[in-house]
């Protein structure tokens, strides 16, 4: 039995292909002399069979994309240096205490000065300094040392349609609020930040009802950073109605060839219903190419959604009784 | 049979991420994170550990990326990463007793895809495989954490004993003593599977 133990061993190693040509051999004579060890042999290469070697779940490149960009995300204020050390706000303290105080009354000035000016939310004129804390994209030199500015969170945002003017509260190492018009970039870049970063719903949702209203008066204010913004928030945001919002705001944006490509996704890859039924309209009251909006509609009609259905059908056929496309929008 | 010799872009890559390139990185990551994402699954079992585990991976070999000295694949060295992280998960896991396979419904899609697009299937070959898929699920759930993931490199992932080995750090005699106990427990799973329904 000993020996049998010996070649069983060997039995899945075999099936697998990971015994040289010796060894195999003498498995071979054996299984052919010991009715035991061959019943054994079949059992294992009929089991190994019958399960799948492919891997047990297939990740879909969808899935993966988003893991890519939040691992992105998580990269970036993880920026290393080439001696293997974080350049964060705090490392260098760590590696080296004798920067403790003085990096502690570089905060405490630092804080000092802009609580000084911002007057503890006191409104604010658009100074550089202001705007690269605000923009988060550049280190702020105070002294001699570089500080990497943190948004820490924000917390209100009004609109005011009268004037156009957007107010945003919002804290770093201060409480602060920024006054602005539709038109300046710092704004929308808190703006962006509030609606993809910000963990409380309300504020995610103000911020994309701000955006939504800015797009109303001037559509021109947008740029393609925020059809990236957009396509984060269709693809990370759990809540249908914030991604709802973002349809609407897609809606009055003006049309171009990004855009339409970010709707055509929706339509095609979008699980709801809801979501794909807003891009259809969309996409069929702002496409004046007829050819294009064939293949729109062609495609759209496998939809799964009914409504999609039924409307890609009837748009299919006036399109082939018309020269022009159905239900054009003048923008 | 996953190839990890490394083109001479892919040092590159890795070169430029050393600099601090998170760019190249990133592409580093889109290379790779396909079957780090899979092994991850294969070795935990359901989703939403698998993708905690693949951010946990990259985010790990960006910190550590200065260790490594192109004395092996960088793929491998992802690999190391990612089963080392998979098989402390699970054992985390099974100490919190935690094993519910209704959880797993969904994650059983793949194998029922899989079952209804076989091309010689008849509906009682539908069955079964689904039957299979579900049950080498919990077949693998009932194998030590190492065990498992050396049946799933073996098995799902093809790969050789000297790479699994080199992946885990141990003897390949390991190895191999560990794949050959997975496949015994496995077979009497099934034994015992067949055994209920007959």
């Amino acid at each position: 039995m000993d020996t049998c133990k010996k070649y069983i061993e060997k039995i899945p190693l075999s099936i697998y292909g990971e015994l040289d040509d010796i060894e195999n051999a003498e498995l071979q004579v054996h299984l052919r002399s010991c009715e035991v060890c061959h019943r054994e042999y079949h059992a294992l290469q009929t089991m190994l069979t019958e399960i799948p070697q492919e891997p047990l779940h297939e990740a879909e490149e969808e899935s993966l994309h988003l893991l890519r960009n939040l691992v992105s995300q998580k990269l970036k204020p993880k920026t290393r240096t080439k001696n293997g050390f974080d350049q964060g706000i705090f490392s260098f303290i760590i590696q080296r205490p004798v920067f403790q105080f003085g990096f502690a009354a570089l905060l405490i000035a630092l804080g000092f000065f802009i609580g000084k000016s911002t007057e503890n939310k006191a409104n604010l004129s658009l100074n550089e300094n202001f705007k690269t804390l605000v923009s988060a994209q550049e280190n702020l030199q105070a002294g001699n040392a570089y500080v990497q500015p943190y948004i820490l969170g924000i917390n209100k945002i009004e609109y005011d349609p009268a004037t156009g003017k957007i107010s945003i509260d919002y804290n770093t190492i201060n409480d602060i609020q920024m006054q602005g018009a539709a038109s300046d970039r710092s704004i929308h870049a808190l703006l962006q930040q509030a609606v993809l970063a910000n963990e409380d719903y309300n504020v995610r949702l103000q911020a994309l009802k701000t955006v939504r209203a800015v797009a109303h008066q001037t559509p021109a204010a947008f740029d393609d950073s925020y059809l990236q913004v957009f396509n984060q928030i269709l693809n990370q945001e759990t809540d249908l109605g914030l991604r709802l919002q973002v349809l609407k705001i897609l809606d009055v944006l003006p049309w171009n060839e990004q855009l339409k490509t970010l709707l055509q996704q929706v339509l095609i890859k979008n699980s709801e219903d809801a979501l794909r039924i807003a891009a259809f309209r969309t996409i069929t009251e702002r496409e004046s190419k007829k050819d294009e909006l064939t293949d729109v509609l062609a495609k759209a009609q496998h939809d799964t959604s009914t409504f999609i259905k039924y409307r890609s059908e009837k748009l299919l056929e006036e399109l082939r009784n018309s020269e022009a496309t159905p239900l054009r929008r003048e923008k | 049979m996953v190839d990890h010799k490394m083109e001479n872009f892919e040092i590159q890559l890795v070169q430029n991420a050393q600099n601090g390139n998170h760019k190249a990185f990133e592409k580093l990551i889109a290379l790779h994170d396909k079957r780090i994402y899979q092994l991850a699954f294969g070795v935990v079992g359901n989703i939403h550990d698998a993708q905690d585990i693949y951010q946990e991976t990259f985010l790990n070999a960006w910190s550590r990326l200065q260790t490594y000295a192109f004395d092996g694949a960088f793929g491998a060295w992802l690999n190391r990463i990612v089963i080392n992280l998979s098989i402390n998960k699970l054992r985390q896991k099974r100490r919190r007793k935690w094993l519910d396979f209704t959880e797993n419904k969904d994650e059983f899609n793949g194998w029922r895809n899989r079952a209804h697009t076989d091309s010689s299937p008849g509906p009682d070959r539908l069955v079964i495989s689904e039957e299979i898929g579900t049950q080498v699920q919990k077949a693998l759930a009932d194998l030590p954490a190492k065990q498992r993931a050396i049946f799933v490199m073996k098995h799902f992932h093809g790969m050789k004993i000297t790479e699994i080995a080199g992946t885990l750090e141990c003897a390949e005699g390991t190895v191999k003593n560990q794949l050959f106990r997975a496949t015994q427990k496995l077979k009497i799973h099934f034994k015992r599977l067949y055994n209920e329904n007959t």
